[in-house]
């Protein structure tokens, strides 16, 4: 029997487009023949404005990329112009960038977990995750003051040292999260309609995602040992103990555990990481660069002068070009950064894992179902802010 | 068949009586869902208007009636405006075969607690749910959008589907109450409940009008994250507030079926019969909530394979062992 | 009282079936032939048979023209068919239908009519026990045709 193919165009206004994913998908009956991406309903310019501006006043431009995991963009960001400077960063700094950034993981991961869920019906899964969220936002808003547009690393170090109650914190978030995990696993990994749903969707096999340049949890579901964090370590990642979760067989399952994993090797990162807490200072001794302590722009005309400098002009860079990558929790977060020996970068270009990953999505969804379609794109956990850019 | 006065008064007083508790309790299911959601998922679920939420019922239905009735250029503009009224007549139509409690005798006068007591009740039943499809198809064809029109192919081949397993798993019940009457089957049912003969029938039934009344796991025709909002995506209004009302009439209609054919209608001790009835449908609209809260959605093929290759085949032999048992006993 | 209910519902079976048959759309042809079914399906409840009445319902009704309804959503998005014109011999068979309905109209109203009998239903029991008793084996040669028909529509549709 010969079938029309219909149109449908998903999207940008659609409930699990996850933002303003537009997806013209060529449907036989329920079967998924063809999927065009259609991207930038959110492109604001990020890498223009920052040729524009100086080092630091990108900062707060990278948190608007990957708006679940700001602090992510922010660390990528800093560590790409520290390198650059040459700037080595005090080790309480470092200690405090990976707790924020392992928070920041299980926040993006949390709002992963909820929305993959909920597109496949678990309506609970969600709530119980954004509730779980809050706890982090709380951190977030203790430490920078805004619970999403934190801006709170700085070149060279910190923007300030974490207040009082921020150790409690994150030690509550330690001791209690596992067990909201085992919830979550309790209401999905032994559901019989999860099951179904996510065991053998969206397969991938390794030389694919490798092929397609995939990172994070969808090239590790695919069985590909690949972690920046272990492998080309970042803001002293070496001295932290953790395992890299691993895949098989690449469907949606194992990606879906690839992430449980990961969110329960934070926990574990997150208990070494206070551990090392050790009062110090949060900023490198580097007045080019640094901004001055507070007390002195408000005290001495002297740190006002200084703060006023850095503010307005910037500091110059040496000419040349570096590439950073982190592991954000959506995958490998790059910045590439020339200079042409100013205070603003010549070109700053980004390597958004979210873009990355989802070129993939034909290649996962082709041939299954509409609802197939729905959990793919859910559990490559894309974020469009970062896409767009 | 003489009908005099106080029958034609007695049958619509029942009528009017039986609206009003139906609107009722649909209105406060919906209010009861997003407060026991809620209470599930650890938030607080609508508490605003009046005391506890209680009057939020009567806000919605303001809304309702006031927001712009919105008919999509392209529409079917008759059928789309039909299709509403189609997927809840069915609904409200099956309450006139449920007996909610014992007949009385009010001054001589027996009375029975049931609209109209039919030969044919199941079958009057299977036909109602066979004519809800309608609603569902029409208005998803009729909004000539395609998310609308995809929610209304799934709807429509669910609901026959599940129709299919539905019918077949009343079938042992009729062998034992050798009836189709209603009022037959509470009273075979004076010993014994029919879930004690029949669990496996009961269990088909409950997985059935789960599917029927297009619920999470089975809400497919209507799934938000693949469909938008399935047949009803183009609705507003108090047109989609009637099919919206529709699933929930169908949620208690349902219940009290499947309190009526396995858990012995009214009849329970101690407390009056009209009570028993509704604690029953409360269990079972309960049930629905916590499904809700518990389970992810099927898949469209998952689905066909649950309701063609699992649950129909097993109705069957259901079927046969009862006639079996039934033959040696 | 049940005279006139039955006329009304006659003319809405006659009225229905035939905007069924001029319907320019597929989905309103169905909905008008479901209307004519559920009439008809009152009338034989009249009639004192409230089984057929349901098993019209359940079975024309709710289960062929919904997979009628099936097909065609499936088949067209709204678009109505472009008619031709009738050419005169295109009339040919309704005018031959016309003849044959007058004809047979006019040899039944010759006859004396019969009373109707008053509103009595037959049970349930007894429509079971002359279907499954009397003409248990017809049926069950029906039935087995119909699965033959199953299985073949099922071979002749996997074929391609």
């Amino acid at each position: 029997m010969s079938t029309e193919i219909m149109t449908l165009n998903m999207g940008p206004q659609h409930p699990s487009t996850h933002g303003v994913l537009r997806l013209v998908v060529e449907l036989d009956g329920e079967i998924v023949e063809k999927i065009t991406p259609h991207i930038g309903y959110l492109h604001r310019g990020i890498e223009k404005l920052s040729e524009h501006r100086t080092y630091h006043q990108t900062i707060p431009l990278t948190d608007r990329m990957d708006y679940l995991a700001p602090m992510h963009n922010n660390l990528g960001y800093v560590l790409a112009v520290e390198k650059l400077l040459g700037i080595e960063v005090p080790e309480r700094a470092q200690t405090v960038r990976v707790i924020m950034a392992e928070l920041t993981r299980l926040k993006s991961h949390l709002v992963w977990i909820a929305c993959h869920a909920l597109d496949i019906g678990a309506m609970t899964v969600f709530l119980y995750a954004f509730r779980e969220r809050e706890l982090v936002m709380d951190i977030y808003e203790m430490v920078s003051g805004a619970r999403m547009t934190s801006n709170f690393f700085r070149v060279g170090g910190l923007s300030k040292d974490v207040p009082e109650g921020f150790v409690p914190a994150v030690q509550n978030i330690v001791d209690t999260f596992i067990g909201h995990f085992d919830t979550y696993e309790g209401l999905l990994t032994k559901n019989t309609i999860w099951l179904q749903r996510t065991v053998g969707n969206g397969v991938i096999s390794a030389e694919d995602a490798i092929n397609y340049g995939l990172s994070g949890p969808p090239l590790r579901g695919s069985g590909v040992d690949f972690d920046l964090r272990r492998d080309e370590p970042y803001s002293g990642y070496e001295g932290y103990d953790f395992q890299v979760a691993v895949g098989e067989k690449g469907d949606t399952f194992d990606r879906y555990k690839c992430r449980l994993v990961e969110m329960r090797q934070s926990i574990s990162i997150l208990k070494q990481a206070l551990g090392k807490l050790k009062p110090g200072p949060v900023l490198a001794d580097e007045p080019q660069v640094c901004y001055p302590p507070k007390e002195d722009v408000y005290n001495s005309i002297e740190g006002l002068i200084h703060h006023f400098k850095i503010a307005s002009e910037g500091f110059p860079a040496p000419e040349g070009e570096v590439y950073v990558g982190v592991e954000n929790p959506k995958g490998e977060l790059g910045y590439y950064l020339v200079s042409d020996g100013s205070a603003k970068p010549y070109r700053m270009r980004v390597r958004p894992p979210s873009f990355v990953n989802l070129s993939a999505i034909e290649k996962m969804a082709k041939g299954s179902m509409m609802a197939d379609l729905v959990a793919v794109i859910g559990t490559l956990d894309i974020v469009l802010g970062e896409i767009d850019r | 068949m003489t009908w005099d006065a106080i029958d034609i008064g007695l049958m619509l007083a029942k009528i009017a009586v039986l609206f009003f508790i139906i609107l009722t309790l649909a209105a406060y299911l919906v209010l009861a869902e997003r407060r026991i959601l809620a209470w599930m998922q650890d938030r607080k679920g609508p508490n605003r208007v009046g005391p506890q939420g209680m009057l939020q019922p009567l806000a919605d239905l303001i809304k309702m009636l006031t927001k712009e009735d919105l008919i999509p250029a392209a529409a079917d503009r008759v059928l789309f405006a039909v299709a509403p009224a189609m997927a809840s007549i069915p609904a409200i139509l099956t309450f006139a075969i449920i007996p909610l409690a014992a007949p009385e005798t009010i001054f001589g006068h027996r009375v029975s607690m049931q609209v109209t007591d039919l030969d044919v009740g199941i079958l009057f039943f299977l036909a109602l749910s066979a004519i809800a499809v309608y609603g569902v198809a029409l208005g998803g064809w009729a909004s000539n959008s395609k998310y609308a029109l995809l929610g209304s192919i799934r709807g429509l081949s669910q609901l026959i589907s599940y129709e299919l397993s539905m019918g077949l798993s009343i079938v042992p019940v009729v062998m034992l109450a050798k009836s189709l009457r209603m009022s037959d089957i509470v009273n075979a049912q004076a010993e014994m409940p029919f879930i004690v003969y029949q669990p496996l029938a009961f269990v088909i039934f409950l997985v059935s009008i789960l599917a029927e009344c297009r619920r999470i796991p089975f809400d497919l025709p209507e799934a938000e994250g693949e469909l938008v909002a399935g047949f009803h995506t183009e609705y507003s209004g108090m047109r989609f507030g009637l099919f919206f009302v529709g699933e929930y009439i169908n949620i208690i209609g349902l219940g009290a079926l499947a309190s009526l054919f396995f858990l012995g209608g009214w009849r329970g001790p101690l407390l009056p019969p009209i009570v028993w009835f509704f604690v029953k449908v409360t269990a079972f609209s309960f049930f629905f909530i916590w499904v809700r809260g518990t389970l992810p959605r099927l898949r469209y093929d998952q689905l066909m394979h649950l309701g063609w290759k699992f649950l129909t085949p097993l109705a069957l032999v259901n079927i046969l062992v009862t006639g079996w048992w039934l033959s040696l006993r | 009282m049940e005279t006139i209910v039955f006329y009304i519902l006659a003319a809405v079976t006659l009225v229905g079936t035939v905007l069924a048959i001029t319907a320019r759309q597929g989905v309103h042809a169905i909905v008008y032939l479901v209307t004519s079914f559920f009439a008809l399906a009152l009338i034989f409840y009249l009639l004192g048979a409230p089984m057929v009445a349901s098993f019209e319902v359940i079975i024309y009704a709710g289960a062929i023209m919904v997979l009628f309804l099936f097909v065609i959503m499936m088949l067209d998005l709204g678009k109505p068919e472009k008619i031709q014109t009738p050419k005169l011999y295109d009339w040919c068979p309704a005018i031959l239908l016309l003849v044959v309905i007058t004809g047979s109209m006019g040899v039944l109203a010759s006859r004396a009519a019969t009373p109707l009998n008053a509103f009595a239903g037959i049970s349930v029991q007894e429509f079971s026990f002359t279907l499954f008793k009397r003409y248990g084996a017809a049926i069950e040669i029906i039935s087995m045709q119909l699965l033959f028909a199953l299985v073949g529509a099922l071979y002749l549709g996997r074929r391609r």
